[in-house]
């Protein structure tokens, strides 16, 4: 009961994710390129930018760059990535959260580092996929569409893996799971 | 160091680990997925990936700790 008492707040911030996780994959199911356009617009913004192609908006589709025969669609959102932050970033400063306005602040945060950490792991998987669609890295042999996903889970595990570090870094006071 | 230190530093890789399994094949299996095809095989690549990015960490750490033990030998000497 001590402990339960103890640890109140934590449980109710590990409900409030847990909640925000699931009705966050529920809405990811059936978005739409539209729906998607708070994560996809800026992603592709980045990606043209850094890779210099030119994304435009096309309904129903998602961002596309004819010229470069590539399609930045709703499944390219990396909205799992985020979700997968969020939640990394909830456990690791689960520690810190001993109060309402903590949990309130540690939980903003999170939601805040992971959807800025997903434009950045997105847009270097993308430019990477992109590279790798017009043959820059050459693949040999190799089944291109195996080697798009294996790119993608390598590139979004570090990223996961860099941004929990980084938010270890960057909150030492808050009882971070990394130190 | 021994393989096993080198693991053990990297003991704090377990959360992100955990979450991106979570996301990636434990709400999809909850949802029903193993009932699918192509999910064993995406499963298959998750695991391998995971594989890589840990050894790729022990490397990184090997090669940070070889090139600090080289840098305080050569500043001795």
């Amino acid at each position: 009961m001590t402990w339960l008492r103890a640890r109140r707040w934590q449980l109710v911030a590990l409900v409030v994710a847990c909640a925000a996780i699931v009705a966050a994959k529920q809405y990811y199911r059936a978005a739409s390129a539209a729906e998607l356009g708070w994560i996809l617009a800026p992603t592709a913004r980045l990606v043209s930018a850094v890779s210099g192609t030119h994304f435009v908006y096309e309904a129903g589709i998602g961002w596309v760059d004819r010229e470069a025969t590539f399609i930045i669609a709703p499944a390219c959102a990396g909205v799992n990535f985020a979700i997968a932050g969020f939640l990394a970033l909830t456990l690791g400063w689960l520690g810190g959260m001993t109060g309402a306005r903590a949990v309130l602040a540690r939980l903003a945060g999170a939601a805040v580092l992971a959807y800025a950490a997903t434009l950045i792991v997105n847009t270097l998987r993308i430019v990477i996929a992109i590279a790798l669609h017009r043959g820059t890295i050459d693949l040999g042999g190799l089944d291109r569409a195996e080697v798009h996903r294996f790119e993608g889970i390598v590139v979004y595990l570090a990223g996961l893996c860099a941004l929990y570090a980084l938010a270890g870094a960057l909150s030492p006071r808050s009882r971070h799971a990394v130190v | 160091m021994r393989l096993s230190e080198r693991l053990s530093r990297l003991r704090w890789m377990a959360i992100p680990f955990a979450a991106y399994l979570v996301i990636t094949l434990g709400l999809p299996l909850a949802n029903g997925a193993a009932a699918r095809r192509d999910f064993g095989h995406h499963a298959g690549w998750v695991m391998v990936g995971c594989a890589v990015v840990l050894a790729l960490a022990v490397l990184g750490g090997a090669a940070r700790d070889g090139l600090r033990h080289g840098l305080s030998r050569g500043g001795r000497s």
